[in-house]
């Protein structure tokens, strides 16, 4: 186990302004602060070599979360233990064992090309020089990143410096790796190169991957598990197949027939009807396919049919709603 | 000979901090351009005051304007690490700082010491030549040059760990140019930033040269343009010692800041 987490709590003071000018000057003649439960008791456990999905909507507590298992932040209550370590008592020793990317911040120093960048992590890290160099020339080939090394970061495109971002955080060859939204902003092109590098990061190193994203692709491909935490709460912790039977027990059927069709049916609700083709969603608590299916053929053939789990976005959309 | 890798992350930070500085050159050189009008101003300000004179509090117009450039170069040079460190703080980049295996603090020292050196040089050059066509020669200068050099650097060494101080107040202000606003003013009147502490009444000029403002200011400016070796003695000291004590309290400050964080933007 290289995570363990256990009922880990955070508390923010935030201080409380109602709107307007008389508001404001109370506010600062007797400031009001209200708690805000970032995090509110949640654990879990991760094994060496898991691809995690740590999922939620906006303010859920997932960078708070990492932050609190990376050492940044200091725990209210609960412990957590990171390769064997407390995170804050030896955030320094723990930093040479954790990669970080946080995809709206940059490591990157703005005005200096990503190769003088990762020279300096090097140091930062302790690696030898030609340590370093072979493996920046390594991650380099990996990640396809040679022909603007020598570039301004500045003059580098989003994926260009993601990928530069990703690379600066292997460096010194962690054994986890916390990647927070690192497809954010960028086109469906490098998405894809950015999640089949991780992927090959995994397979090849070893490496363990905590991955944030609101990307439901990101986490469909590279993650085979998911944490969901919302409002600071753990709600979901287990396989991404298993969290699209169980949170949304629902399938869509795609039809074609040789006639027009007229289904009522509790549980069947149709999405979109077009001559002799339909699309249906049927839930499975009210209704099981077999019912279903047989009341489709029931005076029609079936010309064509494909049965599909509701799309991971629509989970997400729904967890992140409170609907499930 | 290899230097060890802790004192070798600190220096490479310190150069490429300097070298990323580099690209903000030809912008400070072009703001301090205003540096020649100031110089023009206080020249005439001072021959004003010294007509009829040629010495007062001990001290000839030649070393009072040689005194103020060289302070000005310790003013002009400081990088206000305090403001970065703000931004930081509120924008959330702290998370990657925080997360590397290095001292925030000397971290920080560091990487402003690099940005100061990129300004410092220039600056050097620039009030050296103000001086020599607004005050001309200044008597001993080439015994005083090494020293002096040595203690302008120790004296941005003070001034950069009070920017440090200041900005790691950002864990519990959201904003800190306050701070910088009054230690600033403080370092112009206490540490004899416009004109030598010598000419303020004897109880606080006393108050004044024991103060850390003037180790940063008076005393490496002094030093320079009226040297002895006790002189350079009492300044190297005050330095080191003041220096000490900022430093202790910059890192007391952060280990109570560490507990405090709050970072924005997760």
């Amino acid at each position: 186990m290289v995570i363990s987490v256990e009922n880990l709590t955070k508390v923010f003071k935030v201080r409380a302004k109602a709107p307007g000018l008389a508001a404001s000057i109370r506010s600062i003649l007797r400031p009001t602060y209200q708690d805000v439960h970032a995090v509110n008791g949640i654990s879990f456990q991760v094994e060496k070599g898991e691809i995690l999905a740590f999922i939620g909507p906006n303010g859920a507590g997932k960078s708070t979360t990492i932050k609190l298992i990376t050492g940044i932040l200091y725990p209210d209550g609960g412990g957590i233990t990171v390769l064997g370590m407390d995170p804050h008592k030896h955030r320094k020793k723990l930093a040479y064992r954790i990669g970080t990317v946080f995809g709206q911040k940059s490591q990157l120093w703005y005005h200096l090309p990503a190769s003088d960048s990762f020279m300096l992590l090097s140091s930062i890290y302790d690696i030898p020089k030609e340590t370093a160099v072979k493996r920046i020339a390594m991650l380099s080939e990996v990640f396809e990143i040679n022909e603007f090394l020598q570039v301004p970061v500045r003059k580098l495109s989003l994926g260009q410096r993601i990928r530069c971002e990703i690379a600066a955080s292997l460096l010194h060859e962690p054994d986890i790796l916390f990647l927070d939204e690192p497809s954010i902003g960028l086109d469906v092109v490098v998405k894809q190169r950015i999640r089949d590098l991780i992927r090959r990061i995994n397979r090849e190193r070893g490496t363990t991957i905590f991955l944030t994203s609101h990307d439901s692709g990101d986490i469909e491909k590279i993650c085979r598990r998911a944490l969901v935490i919302n409002k600071g709460e753990l709600v979901w912790d287990g396989s991404i197949k298993q969290m699209k039977y169980s949170l949304l027990n629902r399938r869509i059927i795609d039809l074609k027939l040789d006639g027009i069709i007229n289904l009522r049916m509790a549980g069947v609700q149709i999405l979109k009807r077009k001559e002799y083709s339909a699309k249906l969603e049927v839930d499975l608590n009210v209704a099981s396919l077999e019912r279903v299916i047989q009341e489709i053929m029931h005076g029609n053939s079936i010309q064509d049919i494909t049965i599909s789990n509701v799309p991971m976005e629509e989970v997400i959309s729904l967890i992140y709603r409170g609907a499930v | 000979m290899k230097c060890p890798m802790k004192v070798r992350k600190y220096y490479q930070i310190f150069i490429y901090s300097a070298r990323n500085q580099l690209m903000y050159l030809p912008a400070f050189l072009g703001r301090n351009m205003f540096f020649v009008l100031i110089m023009f101003i206080f020249s005439s300000l001072w021959r004003v005051i010294y007509s009829g004179k040629d010495v007062i509090s001990g001290l000839t117009i030649a070393q009072v304007l040689w005194y103020f450039t060289l302070t000005e170069v310790i003013e002009l040079s400081k990088t206000k690490i305090s403001q970065e460190i703000q931004q930081e703080i509120k924008e959330g980049g702290v998370a990657y700082t925080l997360a590397r295996p290095f001292s925030y603090i000397v971290y920080y020292f560091f990487r402003a010491m690099g940005e100061n050196v990129v300004k410092m040089v220039p600056m050097m050059v620039e009030a050296f030549l103000l001086a020599l066509i607004f005050a001309g020669p200044l008597p001993g200068y080439f015994v005083a040059l090494p020293f002096g050099l040595l203690i302008i650097v120790f004296g941005l060494c003070l001034a950069t760990l009070w920017q440090l101080i200041i900005g790691l107040l950002a864990f519990w202000f959201e904003e800190v140019s306050p701070f910088d606003w009054i230690v600033q003013k403080l370092v112009f009147i206490l540490g004899g930033m416009f004109f030598p502490i010598d000419f303020f009444p004897e109880w606080l000029g006393r108050l004044s040269k024991a103060s850390p403002f003037a180790f940063s200011a008076y005393w490496p400016a002094i030093t320079f343009v009226n040297f002895s070796y006790s002189r350079f003695a009492i300044c190297l000291l005050g330095q080191v010692v003041y220096g000490l004590a900022l430093a202790g309290l910059a890192a007391g400050l952060f280990t109570v800041a560490i507990r405090k964080v709050h970072v924005q933007g997760g």
